[in-house]
Formats: C-alpha cells, structure tokens, sequence
C-alpha cells in the first residue's frame, strides 16, 4: 500500500469517526437543553418538583436545607451553569467534527476549536465547585444561626477534566503548528 | 526572489505546451503556471525529476539563481 493509499484511509477513517462524534454531540446539545427546559417548566409550574429534586441531592449528605422562593431560584441557577457550559462544548465540538468531516483536518480553524474546548472543559472542574458550594450556600443561608454551610469539595472527577481539559488545549497548539506546516507544504509542487 | 524559474523558456525550446507537460509530470496545469510565474515556496524532487525527464534537460535549465540588489 502506498503513502497516498494509507493517507486516504487514514482521512476515511477520521471522516468515520467524526461523523458518529458529530452525532453524539448533537445527542449532548439535545439531553443538554432538554434538561435545562425541563427544569426551567418545573421551576415555573410545579415547584414541588424542583424541591423534591433538591432534597433528593442535597439531603442525602445529611444536610440540613431551607426551601424558599430565592434558595430555589439561586441553586436553580447554580446548578444550571455548567449545563450551559457543556452546551458550549458540544456544540463547538459539532463545528469542530463538521471540519473533519469535511476532510478539513490540519486547519487554523480546528486549532481554534479545539482549543477552546480544551479551555471550557478544563474550566468545567472549578465551575462544578464553585456552583456545588454556591448551590449549598445559597440552600441553607436561611438555616438557624449555626447550621449555615459552606462546602467545598473536590473530587477524581475534576481532576480528570482539569488534566483533560489542558490536554486538548496542548493539542490544540500540535494542531496549529501542524496546520502551519500544512499550508507550508500546500506551496510546495 | 534570488531563483528564477526558467521553466517558460523551456517549455518554449522543446515547443511543449504547459497541459502537455503536466500531464507527463502528473500535477495540474494551475501548479505549472504557478511555477512558471515563481509563485511556489519549492519544489520536491521528485516533480523536479519528472520535469527534467518529460522535458530532457537538468535542473539549472530550468532554475537559476540571481543575486539579489545590495547582496
């Protein structure tokens, strides 16, 4: 098999592979804003609901919470965050398998892409923190003197989207170089 | 540029038409004018190889080098 053969399977392969990305993206845009609506239907029509899901989370530690119009609005919003940043990643990973899909591999473009995926997800890890600790706050600030909380917890699972997260972004910058020597080599007959 | 490629100069001694020439060499015609017009970065060997062989002559009769003013 020549160069040129192996090269052509290597981007038949790669335009496969995107192809079921793209299709697990979309998938992720959809649960992603599937979930955000349902729970912005509930906050506005049945409020119970959204309680229930609260203590289901939050009780279970053992945590002792207040309910109220504000403490519901502020973890509801906490909580919702970084849902919209995984609706950032999904669909900047869409644009990103489109590209590949295209057979437009080593470009300036996919660089750019992958490179603020590296970045959203490496912040995903701090943001699930700090939305963790805000939610818990804002759910027993109206608790008796002495049973308010501050929680701040970190876990394996930050740590993978941290290291993961940078991995993309140092992939990121291969990719731009590689995409330099690319248009480099396109000058060349 | 300090290399000027002569490739229409040849061309034009072995009456070869740049569509003959890139069909020998197997690049397109829009990669032989822009060739001929100096608009490349290089140029591989190996299409180096086949030029010289579809037009029977060597590298230097096809690439030359000027130094450039003030050098």
């Amino acid at each position: 098999m020549s160069v040129d053969q192996k090269s052509s399977l290597s981007y038949k392969r790669i335009k496969s592979l995107a192809r079921y990305a793209c299709v697990f993206s979309v998938l992720g845009v959809i649960i992603s804003i599937g979930t955000i609506a349902y729970y912005s239907v509930l906050m506005l029509m049945d409020t119970q609901a959204v309680d229930a899901a609260i203590r289901e989370e939050f009780v279970a530690a053992g945590r002792a919470i207040t309910i109220n119009g504000v403490s519901r609005a502020l973890t509801f919003m906490f909580e919702i965050t970084p849902v919209l940043i995984g609706v950032y990643i999904f669909s900047q990973a869409i644009q990103l398998f489109r590209e590949y899909m295209s057979g437009r591999v080593f470009t300036f473009e996919a660089a750019k892409k992958l490179n603020k995926i590296g970045w959203a997800v490496a912040a995903l890890a701090p943001l699930e923190i700090l939305s963790e600790t805000l939610a818990v706050m804002a759910l027993t600030i109206y608790n008796p003197p002495g049973q308010r909380q501050l929680s701040i917890g970190i876990s394996e699972t930050e740590i993978y989207a941290i290291i993961l997260g940078l991995l993309l972004v140092t992939l990121a910058k291969i990719l731009h170089e590689a995409a330099v020597i690319s248009e480099e080599n396109q000058a060349i007959i | 540029m300090a290399i000027i490629v002569t490739l229409d100069i040849m061309l034009a001694k072995r009456k070869m038409r740049s569509k003959e020439l890139s069909e020998l060499v197997g690049i397109t015609e829009q990669n032989i004018s822009l060739l001929k017009s100096g608009k490349v970065k290089g140029i591989r060997f190996d299409t180096l190889e086949k030029i010289c062989d579809a037009l029977d002559c060597q590298p230097a009769d096809i690439l030359t080098y000027e130094a450039e003013d003030g050098s």
